[in-house]
């Protein structure tokens, strides 16, 4: 498409130069075979789709997601991270929780709460994104809680024990133009969960069944990209400066809509009016050059 | 039923148990309760006496004519602790249930009294007056029984007459009162006066010498307005109803039970403010009446509704669903009110009042009291209160769009005739008005009312009306819902549409069935039964209910076990037998799946193409024939079955949604506006793509300025939004 040609370019303005997305995917043991096989094509999809984001991914299913390979996994990616990259863990499967304890289920012995959380700890990024797409994962938001960490958790708490059907739908949210709510033709996690949260509620309503699990996300509003539904080009000089001319068009508009209930409403709508045409105007010519 | 009596505060039962003294040595609770007639005060003073009486029972009687009704309730355990086998007592403790709204509790006390002694006459009356209460036919034959061994017993001719009353039989009303009148208990005689002053008022006698009668033996005896309204009520004449029973909280303002009618009925006729100050008297006096609290739940339930007044139409809708129904209310309205104008030459002026409540539970406080009421919505004069289709789907068999046409018709009749027109007339044009120029039209006639039909199971139409109000069976009010749509459209299509409203006209002259029947069609009652059992073994004759029934679970049968073609033909000869019947056994899907499942996509098409025109309205269904028709590239017929799918699931984003894209398909841009701005409402979680689909249809329109303003909100949310980016681009030119 050409339109995509400049437009998702700015999605990585604002990082770092060096600043890389360093992702670990998990998924865990199934159980039963239509869960198992469930949970790797899951786990399969969130990584290629981390990888179309320019993530560098680590992929660990079946019996390779041991404790010990999952402790390891996260510690690579502590010593190669830096505080400016950011660091993204998905977990797939089942969970438990006895009232204490969580466990995330994987072939032997299955990390709890305290190895999650001690593990995760050693990572450097300052901004990070945990996703636990598991039964009773709730029981994980609030231990793996720190600054600048976003944790998406299937469940609200860890009593919420049914096997989950947030997996699905994250997987949906990935692929999925509707997830993309500010139209910048990449997923972000916040898209991806809010998507989600609704999936899973009308999941239950349309069945008319009571809904077992209640998805959660804590900590800061993460735009952190899981997903690309549209392929990275690389710009020329020329739509480098309509980029750069656009980026301060929107951060005019995020202003203006910071002073919307200060304003007349009808000039603001002319002040945003204004702002959107130019930036109109600017997605043609981006458009054009393609 | 009107029950006066009045509970006392907790604090003036703690004064009158500390100074209580033997004011009335040797009474009996009779006495008081005589007392209380004339001389509240001292009614009071003579129970307190009864409270030092040994006997639990007395005190039980003593603490109920007190209002204590816990503590009565314990001392009527007590005593029946205390004498096991004495049925008198269970009897007592039972009317104790009743005075506390629990009917369930009384009757379960009386079965055991008469356990005890299987002709206990006052526990048969309390059956009766049960059964009456819940508007059971069966209260007669039990109250007959009853006067087959004391013939004057007022319980049982109370009963009797109340019954006739309520199908309007006044003469026979007055004959069972005439010795109760006379009586040497002043409670039976009071009793009987108001059925009296009832009666006068259902023929229009007004005002009534008994009510003055009445009043000047117990000058505070507001039961006697209760009782008239009462019958206002299950006439549907709300506005006299609230007038009498204002006139009852006025003689007597400690009658909790006219208060709790009172605000019942105000709500009926939308007085909410005036309703809520009655109903929290009523909960202050008597707080074991849960229509009281139930009603009152729902009022505090209303600060999440809106209210929506615009040009003949007051809507009342939950403030999450307005934007998606108001639309589709407002267009059901202007058609039915317009269609049926026609049709019965009555245009109503006033505007209409709409309530949809999400929770089935605020309905259904709306409609206690009445006798057979459907499940589906309920119609005060120029009010409908109802489900809104999130308290129920299609699933569940409920078509909210059919169901608010059939209480729009009820509009049309009662106002025609200042709601003197008969329950089943009424009745009968709601549901005929449903299957001719409803939204559905389905004219899917149970299975259940063939077989009764063919089994003579129907009622004659001057007792049709006693299958609504004293249904004798479970099933009755049912058949008799379809019974009355078939007998009107079967008049219409013999004797033609203005024929019903020479019936309705003369029902508005006050005519009784017999008399409107006369009045409109130049015929005898007996003769239309005759002729429309002739016209009913005509029509139904040839369906045979098992034979359908037996081919439709063949073709399941053959379905699951993959025998596609022996599938197709056996729902295709149950579709042949019944070729109506769009219910949830209909055979029409059945012979879709078939021929769908051997790659004959256009018979299966035409399948449910017929289950569509027939009123089946199941979403999943039509969501298939509406992909199949659409993969045939068919987007013509798609969307008027797509229509079909947006009205009966209005709160579905993505059905609303699909609408409006298929409309700007066909370039029917107001409409597609309508369904896009339903689907903003309905909060869809892309609310920029749902801005700027509306953007279009505004274009499409050329309605710019609108547009402008939408796809303005889109870029509000999403500055990137390319396709809204051009279309600004666009619109400025």
């Amino acid at each position: 498409m050409r339109h995509a040609a400049w437009f998702c370019l700015l999605s990585v303005i604002g990082l770092p130069a060096s600043a890389a997305t360093r992702t670990l995917v998990v998924s865990g043991l199934g159980g039963e075979t239509k869960y198992a096989e469930a949970f790797v094509a899951i786990a399969e999809s969130a990584a290629r789709s981390a990888r179309g984001t320019g993530a560098e991914v680590t992929l660990l299913t079946g019996a390779d997601a041991t404790r010990e390979s999952i402790r390891d996994a996260v510690g690579e990616l502590g010593r190669v991270s830096t505080k400016e990259d950011v660091a993204v863990v998905h977990l797939f499967g089942h969970g438990t929780y006895d009232g204490e304890t969580y466990r995330f289920n994987v072939p032997g012995p299955d990390p709890t709460d305290e190895d999650l959380s001690e593990w995760l700890a050693a990572l450097r990024p300052e901004r990070q994104l945990v996703v636990v797409a598991t039964s009773a994962s709730g029981a994980l938001a609030e231990p793996l809680q720190r600054a600048g960490r976003t944790v998406i958790a299937a469940t609200k708490s860890g009593t919420e024990q049914s096997a989950v059907v947030f997996g699905d739908y994250w997987l949906e949210a990935l692929r999925a133009v509707s997830a993309d709510t500010n139209k910048d033709g990449a997923v972000g996690a916040a898209e991806a969960f809010r998507f989600t949260s609704a999936a899973v509620e009308r999941h239950f309503e349309a069945r008319g069944l009571m809904a077992t699990e209640h998805p959660r996300m804590e900590g800061p509003e993460s735009a952190i990209l899981v997903s690309r539904l549209e392929p990275e080009r690389l710009p020329d000089a020329n739509a480098r400066r309509l980029a750069a001319r656009r980026s301060e068009i929107e951060d005019a508009i995020a202003g203006l809509r910071g002073e919307k209930d200060a304003m007349e409403i009808e000039a603001y709508f002319a002040r945003l009016q204004e702002l959107l045409l130019e930036l109109a105007l600017i997605e043609r010519e981006l458009s054009d050059g393609s | 039923m009107a029950r006066s009596r009045r509970p006392l505060p907790p604090s003036a039962l703690l004064v009158g148990l500390a100074v209580a003294t033997v004011v009335h040595a040797g009474a009996i609770p009779e006495d008081c309760a005589r007392l209380g007639y004339t001389d509240g005060d001292a009614s009071t003073e003579c129970y307190r006496g009864l409270l030092l009486d040994p006997s639990p029972a007395v005190q039980a009687e003593a603490l109920s004519g007190l209002g204590d009704w816990q503590g009565a309730n314990r001392a009527f355990r007590a005593a029946v602790s205390a004498a096991p086998r004495d049925p008198e007592v269970r009897v007592r403790w039972g009317r104790l249930y009743l005075e506390a709204h629990q009917d369930a509790d009384a009757e379960e006390l009386f079965h055991e009294a008469l356990e005890l002694d299987g002709g206990h006459i006052e526990a048969l009356v309390g059956v009766a007056e049960v059964a009456a209460g819940r508007f059971d036919g069966r209260a007669r034959a039990i109250a007959n029984s009853v006067l087959a061994r004391a013939p004057d017993h007022p319980g049982a001719l109370f009963v009797l007459a109340r019954e006739a009353l309520t199908v309007g039989d006044v003469a026979a009303a007055r004959e069972l009162l005439r010795p109760a009148v006379e009586s040497d208990d002043p409670g039976a005689r009071l009793e009987a006066m108001a059925l009296l002053a009832a009666a006068d008022h259902l023929q229009g006698q007004i005002p009534s010498p008994w009510t003055e009668r009445a009043l000047n033996e117990s000058p505070h005896h507001g039961a006697v307005f209760e009782t008239i309204a009462h019958f206002y009520v299950i006439t549907r004449r709300y506005e006299e109803a609230v007038a009498m029973l204002e006139r009852a909280v006025e003689v007597d303002p400690r009658l909790y039970s006219a208060h709790a009618a009172l605000g019942i009925n105000l709500l009926r006729v939308n007085r909410f403010d005036d309703a809520q100050r009655h109903l929290a008297r009523s909960f202050e006096g008597d707080p074991y009446d849960h229509e009281v609290v139930n009603t009152l739940r729902m009022l505090d339930s209303l600060h999440r509704f809106d209210l929506t007044e615009k040009a003949g139409l007051v809507l009342r809708t939950h403030r999450d669903e307005t934007g998606a129904l108001e639309g589709y209310v407002r267009r059901l309205v202007i058609d039915a009110i317009s269609t049926m104008g026609a049709r019965y030459g009555h245009v109503v002026e006033e505007p209409v009042v709409i309530e949809l409540y999400p929770h089935h539970d605020d309905f259904a406080v709306r409609t206690s009291g009445l006798p057979g009421i459907g499940i589906l919505g309920a119609t005060f004069g120029d009010v409908i209160a109802m489900d809104s289709p999130s308290a129920r789907g299609i699933d569940d068999g409920f078509d909210w769009a059919s169901a608010l046409w059939h209480e729009l018709a009820h509009v049309v009749t009662l106002n025609a005739t200042d709601n003197l027109v008969s329950r089943w007339f009424s009745e009968g044009v709601s549901v005929l008005e449903e299957w001719r120029t409803g939204p559905s039209r389905s004219r899917s006639v149970p299975l259940e009312f063939i077989e009764a039909a063919q089994a003579g199971r129907l009622l004659p139409v001057e007792e049709l009306d006693g299958g609504f109000m004293q249904p004798d069976t479970p099933g009755r009010v049912a058949l008799s819902y379809v019974q009355a749509g078939l007998l009107c459209e079967y008049m219409e299509d013999t004797w033609g549409v203005a024929a019903l409203g020479r019936v309705l006209a003369a029902y508005a002259d006050g005519e009784d069935t017999a008399g409107a029947i006369r009045r409109g069609l130049d015929l005898a009652p007996e003769a239309l039964d005759e002729a429309f059992e002739s016209h009913l073994d005509t029509r139904f004759g040839d369906v045979d209910p098992d034979r359908f029934r037996a081919k439709v679970r063949a073709a399941s049968g053959h379905l699951k076990a993959e025998e596609w073609v022996a599938a197709s033909e056996a729902a295709g000869e149950a579709a042949t037998i019944y070729p109506d019947y769009v219910g949830p056994a209909s055979a029409w899907p059945l012979v879709a799946e078939a021929e769908a499942s051997r790659g004959r996509m256009g018979e299966a098409s035409v399948a449910l193409t017929e289950y569509w025109r027939r009123g089946g309205r199941a979403p999943g269904t039509l969501r298939r024939l509406v992909e199949w028709l659409r993969s045939a590239d068919r987007p013509a017929e798609a969307l008027p079955v797509q229509r079909s799918l947006a009205l009966v699931a209005p709160l579905v984003p993505e059905e609303r949604r699909r609408l409006g894209d298929f409309l700007m398909e066909a370039g029917q841009y107001e409409d597609a506006i309508l369904e896009y701005e339903a689907h903003l409402a309905l909060r869809p979680h892309d609310r920029a793509d749902a801005h700027y689909r509306i953007a279009r249809a505004y274009r499409g329109a050329d309605r710019l300025a609108a547009a402008r303003r939408h796809v303005l909100y889109a870029l509000e949310i999403a500055p990137r939004f390319r396709a809204a980016l051009a279309l600004l681009l666009e619109i400025e030119g």
